[in-house]
C-alpha cells in the first residue's frame, strides 16, 4: 500500500514501554485488567448511570491508546486515564441535551443491594445522590481511589489550592447526610 | 475559614489504605480515633467508600481489552491516513484553481472570436449524433453504419460517464 510508510507502526515490547510510547497489545491488556474496574466504578458512581459509564470508559481507553507519548509508570498512566474520563464526563454534562452538571438525574445514584455492607455503606448511595456531581467526584477520588489533593487537582483540572476547601465542604455535607440517614433509620426502627 | 483537620488523620488514612485498620493498629491510635470526631469520620467515610468501590467493581461489565486495542489501532491508522491525505487534497484544490484561472484567461483572450465559436456550437448541437431518433434512422438506413457497433459505443460512453462522475465525487 502506498501510504504504509506514513502510517505509524505500533511499537512492541518493553522498549516501547520504557520510551513512553503507546502500549502493545499485551501491556495494554494487563493495564486494562488492573484499571478498568476502578475506572468503571468511578464513572458509574459519579455519573449515576451505569450505561453511560460503559460508553465513557470505552471512549476513555480509546483516547488513552491514541496518545502518542504516554507518561512513564503505571501510577501516572492510571492518573492520566482518570483525567481523560473526568473530562469526558464533564463534556457529557456540558452537552445541551443533559443541560448541566447540577441537573443530572440524581435518583439514579440510589444504592441497590447493600445487604452485606455496613450501615454507612448502605446509606452512602442515597447520601451521594443528594450531592452535586463535582462533590461526588472529589469524594470518590479522595476516599475510594486514595488520591492526594494534588493528584485530584491534576485529574479534575481544578486548582490544587481549592481542592482542600471543596473536599472539606463535600466531606462535611456527606457526613451530615449520613448522620441524617442514620437518625431517620433509627426513627423508623 | 478554618478547615477541620486532625494531625493524625493522615496516619489513619494510611492505615486504612494499607488494610491495617483496625487489626494491626497501635492501641493508642485506636483510642485517639475513639475520641476524635474528625478521625472517626475519616474511618467511617473511608470504610464506606471502600465497600462502595468493591461493590461497584463487581458490577462492572468489561469489554475485551483486545477489541479495544484493535479499535484504537484502527483509529490511529485512519487519523494517520487523513493526515497524509490533507496536503494532497490541498494540492488538488490548488490545481483546480489554476485550471479555472487558465480557463478564464483562455476565454478572455478568445473573447473577440466568441461569435464564431457560438455559431460552431449551434452547428454541432444540430448534428444528428445528439438526436437519438435521427441517429437511429440514419444508422439503420445508411449502409456504412453498423448498429451492432453503435449500441456498445453509446453504452460505453454512458458507463464511462457514470464512472467519471463517481470518481469525481468520491471523497
Amino acid at each position: 500500500m502506498i501510504w504504509d510508510y506514513a502510517i505509524p507502526r505500533v511499537e512492541t515490547g518493553v522498549a516501547a514501554q520504557d520510551a513512553g510510547q503507546p502500549m502493545d497489545n499485551e501491556a495494554f491488556a494487563g493495564f486494562y485488567e488492573r484499571s478498568a474496574r476502578s475506572l468503571w466504578a468511578y464513572l458509574a458512581r459519579v455519573s449515576g448511570n451505569p450505561a453511560l459509564a460503559d460508553d465513557l470508559m470505552q471512549e476513555a481507553y480509546l483516547r488513552f491508546l491514541g496518545v502518542s507519548h504516554l507518561a512513564d509508570g503505571e501510577v501516572a498512566r492510571r492518573r492520566y486515564l482518570f483525567r481523560i474520563a473526568t473530562n469526558l464526563m464533564r463534556d457529557h454534562w456540558r452537552r445541551p441535551r443533559t443541560s448541566s452538571i447540577d441537573e443530572l438525574p440524581e435518583t439514579l445514584l440510589a444504592a441497590g443491594d447493600g445487604s452485606a455492607a455496613s450501615d454507612a455503606h448502605v446509606m452512602l448511595g442515597p447520601a451521594l445522590a443528594q450531592m452535586r456531581p463535582r462533590d461526588r467526584q472529589l469524594l470518590w477520588l479522595a476516599y475510594a481511589e486514595n488520591y492526594t489533593h494534588s493528584e485530584i487537582a491534576e485529574i479534575t483540572g481544578l486548582k490544587s489550592a481549592s481542592i482542600r476547601l471543596l473536599l472539606f465542604r463535600a466531606r462535611r455535607k456527606v457526613v451530615r447526610l449520613l448522620q441524617n440517614e442514620t437518625s431517620a433509620e433509627r426513627g423508623r426502627a | 475559614m478554618t478547615l477541620g483537620h486532625c494531625a493524625r488523620e493522615d496516619e489513619v488514612m494510611e492505615l486504612l489504605h494499607s488494610g491495617q485498620w483496625p487489626a494491626a493498629c497501635d492501641p493508642e491510635l485506636r483510642d485517639h480515633v475513639a475520641g476524635c470526631s474528625l478521625c472517626a469520620q475519616t474511618v467511617m467515610l473511608k470504610s464506606a467508600f471502600a465497600a462502595a468501590l468493591s461493590e461497584a467493581k463487581d458490577e462492572a461489565r468489561l469489554q475485551s481489552a483486545g477489541l479495544l486495542w484493535w479499535r484504537a489501532q484502527l483509529l490511529r491508522r485512519n487519523a494517520a491516513v487523513e493526515r497524509v491525505n490533507r496536503p494532497i487534497a490541498r494540492a488538488q484544490r490548488f490545481a483546480l484553481l489554476i485550471n479555472l484561472l487558465a480557463a478564464v484567461a483562455l476565454v478572455a483572450s478568445q473573447w473577440s472570436h466568441m461569435d464564431r465559436l457560438a455559431a460552431w456550437f449551434s452547428g454541432v448541437a444540430e448534428a444528428p449524433i445528439f438526436h437519438p431518433v435521427a441517429l437511429w434512422s440514419m444508422a439503420s438506413q445508411q449502409p456504412g453504419w453498423n448498429l451492432m457497433l453503435l449500441i456498445p459505443c453509446v453504452g460505453a460512453v454512458v458507463v464511462l460517464g457514470g464512472i467519471t462522475v463517481y470518481l469525481a465525487t468520491e471523497r
